[in-house]
């Protein structure tokens, strides 16, 4: 499964809670109320198992948890960072 | 006389109408604009005929829509029910359902997906802040925040008086279902009273509001903050669960007063590299809802040199009933922070297991008295008659007593110290939490026969929930497919991290849970201290 479909199913089952919600890739899911503190912390762990990056404290910023598509290019800075 | 929760802001929106009463990072209100929305909102309920003996939901992120719902209803003479925005369409449709309220105040998001769960509930008015719209329910119920016509309602709606419900607060229930605390205006003020006066808020106070406003810390934060006409500064839900943002924003928005669980402390200490920052105007921290690692609280204190530190402590059904001043330093021979001595209007009381008032160095069960104690629990009267009872050292005092259910030892000065429960009732994240409301949402997927759940101490969030289950004949209980399952169905915090599927759930010779075994196991499994 592409990280898009593995991330929006996470987000909807473990994040919003509900297997049916639809998640628009540029939506902000800070806004949506999708990420509290246990959640972030849930979301990082999930990204850290399935895609292999380290996200260290500074990288927990807004800007990198935005949206599905910020999400997403957080991941791939990161990836091409370690080479 | 003001007797009633809303009364002393409507001196606050007179005397002092530009300041600010309330701000959540996108929008702030003025206490005359408070006053006034908060009217339209009062005299609109009025019109539909909703006032004393109803209620009202919120379902809504946090906002100053919340304070202004908060308000209007109270004006309007009716009670509020603040509804998790997080919580499953399930557990939140069941809370509307079960206080029966007559409207509700929501965002289209969070209330379209209700859609199949409300039964028979039915609102008969539902205010929509922000667009969208509700397909399930008729048109004519629905209503738009931002259209709602000027208003007033006419003074004090009559026969209202501070022993009516102010609001209701559903906390987790041992029976699988929450359960709704019913806290009266004199409950409330008996609490933001002793606030005021123990803390000195006064109009120059800038008081933080971290907590959601379901859980009994928002009341002390929201209410202190305009009786003393100051400020309540909620913390936005976009920068709250990144601590470096969050430690920038206490510091930014001059936060004088700040409140909430310790965890949320000790997140700021590990991640918020509080070092940027001196904060110079926070003069008081505040924490409740769990015990406070006494390494932690001493970093913490090191970090925010200018605040007195306070240890509140105290169920939703009588708000804080104790309070402990903490010493800057900590004193090395602290090992355990105490609760401290009861609050001011408060009887605090500890009994011994047969019966008699604990002395110095005694344990025994915490009972509380006095005006702050809650009306009940919402629709269930033998509960409340569980927990209430007759002043056991004055057989002519009027006024029952409550038992918390929290055992406590009495030290030589008369504070007391917690020890623990007496139930099944455990802390995470300073959440209050029932192991059997967890087990009964577990026993509801088909492919488990068997569930216990333990709490573990955890340093940093109190305690770490852990299921142990077996399957049902037949089946496979596969802890991928229950965790979605539970999640449908309790609050985040109350899904247990690890779940762990055993041929069989451990039992005693008598056949019930032995819930020692299942505990050793569990520290064995997953190397807990």
């Amino acid at each position: 499964m592409a990280l898009r479909d593995e991330l929006s199913t996470f987000i909807a089952e473990r994040l919003l809670q509900d297997r049916a919600a639809v998640i628009d890739p540029h939506e902000s899911l800070l806004d949506r109320g999708a990420i509290d503190s246990v959640g972030l912390l849930n979301l990082i762990t999930f990204l850290e198992t399935h895609t292999g990056i380290r996200v260290s404290e500074h990288e927990m910023v807004p800007e990198n948890f935005e949206s599905v598509v910020a999400i997403e290019e957080f991941v791939a800075r990161m990836r091409s960072a370690r080479g | 006389m003001h007797h009633l929760l809303w009364q002393r802001v409507g001196d606050r929106a007179r005397t002092t109408p530009d300041r600010t009463a309330v701000r959540d990072g996108a929008a702030a209100l003025t206490y005359g604009q408070l006053w006034e929305q908060s009217a339209r909102l009062a005299a609109l309920l009025t019109a539909r005929g909703i006032g004393r003996g109803d209620r009202v939901g919120m379902l809504l992120p946090k906002s100053v829509e919340c304070v202004v719902t908060m308000l209007g209803v109270l004006r309007a003479g009716a009670a509020y029910v603040p509804v998790d925005p997080r919580a499953p369409a399930s557990r939140a449709a069941f809370v509307l359902r079960n206080a029966a309220v007559r409207a509700v105040v929501s965002r289209a998001g969070l209330l379209a997906p209700l859609d199949g769960h409300c039964e028979d509930w039915m609102p008969d008015l539902a205010l929509v802040v922000g667009p969208g719209e509700i397909a399930w329910l008729p048109a004519d119920t629905c209503r738009r925040w931002e259209a709602m016509p000027p208003g007033a309602p006419a003074g004090i709606p009559r026969n209202v008086h501070e022993g009516d419900p102010a609001y209701i607060l559903y906390t987790s229930g041992s029976t699988g279902v929450p359960k709704g605390v019913v806290i009266s205006h004199r409950n409330a003020l008996t609490f933001v009273e002793w606030g005021l006066e123990s803390f000195g808020i006064t109009a120059d106070d800038v008081l933080s509001n971290h907590a959601p406003h379901h859980f009994d810390l928002s009341v002390f934060d929201i209410y202190c903050a305009l009786h003393a006409g100051a400020t309540v500064s909620i913390v936005p839900d976009r920068l709250a669960p990144f601590a470096t943002e969050l430690a920038k924003w206490i510091e930014t928005e001059g936060i004088t007063v700040w409140y909430s669980v310790p965890s949320a402390l000790v997140r700021l200490l590990k991640q918020g590299k509080l070092e940027r920052f001196t904060y110079p105007r926070l003069r008081a921290m505040l924490f409740a809802g769990e015990p406070f690692p006494v390494k932690y609280l001493r970093e913490v204190m090191d970090c925010f040199r200018v605040a007195a530190f306070h240890n509140l402590f105290g169920p939703t059904e009588t708000n804080v009933c104790t309070w402990y001043a903490v010493p800057r330093p900590v004193p090395e021979s602290v090992l355990d922070l105490p609760i401290g001595h009861g609050c001011a209007n408060m009887d605090a009381l500890v009994l011994r297991d047969d019966g008699a008032r604990a002395g110095v160095g005694d344990e025994g069960e915490l009972l509380i008295g006095g005006p702050g104690v809650m009306l009940g629990y919402w629709g269930l009267p033998e509960k409340t008659a569980s927990v209430r009872i007759q002043h056991p050292l004055h057989a002519d005092y009027a006024d029952p007593v409550h038992r918390t259910g929290d055992r406590v030892r009495v030290q030589p000065d008369g504070s007391f110290i917690f020890l623990g429960r007496r139930d099944h009732m455990v802390k995470t994240r300073g959440y209050r939490v029932e192991l059997g409301e967890i087990e009964a949402a577990l026993h509801a997927h088909p492919s488990v026969r068997s569930a216990v759940v333990a709490a573990l101490p955890d340093d940093e969030i109190g305690s770490r929930l852990y299921a142990v289950v077996s399957s049902e004949d037949g089946a496979t209980a596969v802890p991928s497919e229950i965790t979605p399952f539970l999640l449908e169905r309790l609050a985040r915090y109350a899904v247990p991290d690890h779940i762990l599927v055993l041929p069989e759930v451990p039992v005693t010779s008598t056949g019930k849970v032995d819930r020692t075994a299942v505990r050793d196991l569990l520290a064995l499994t997953y190397r807990t201290p």
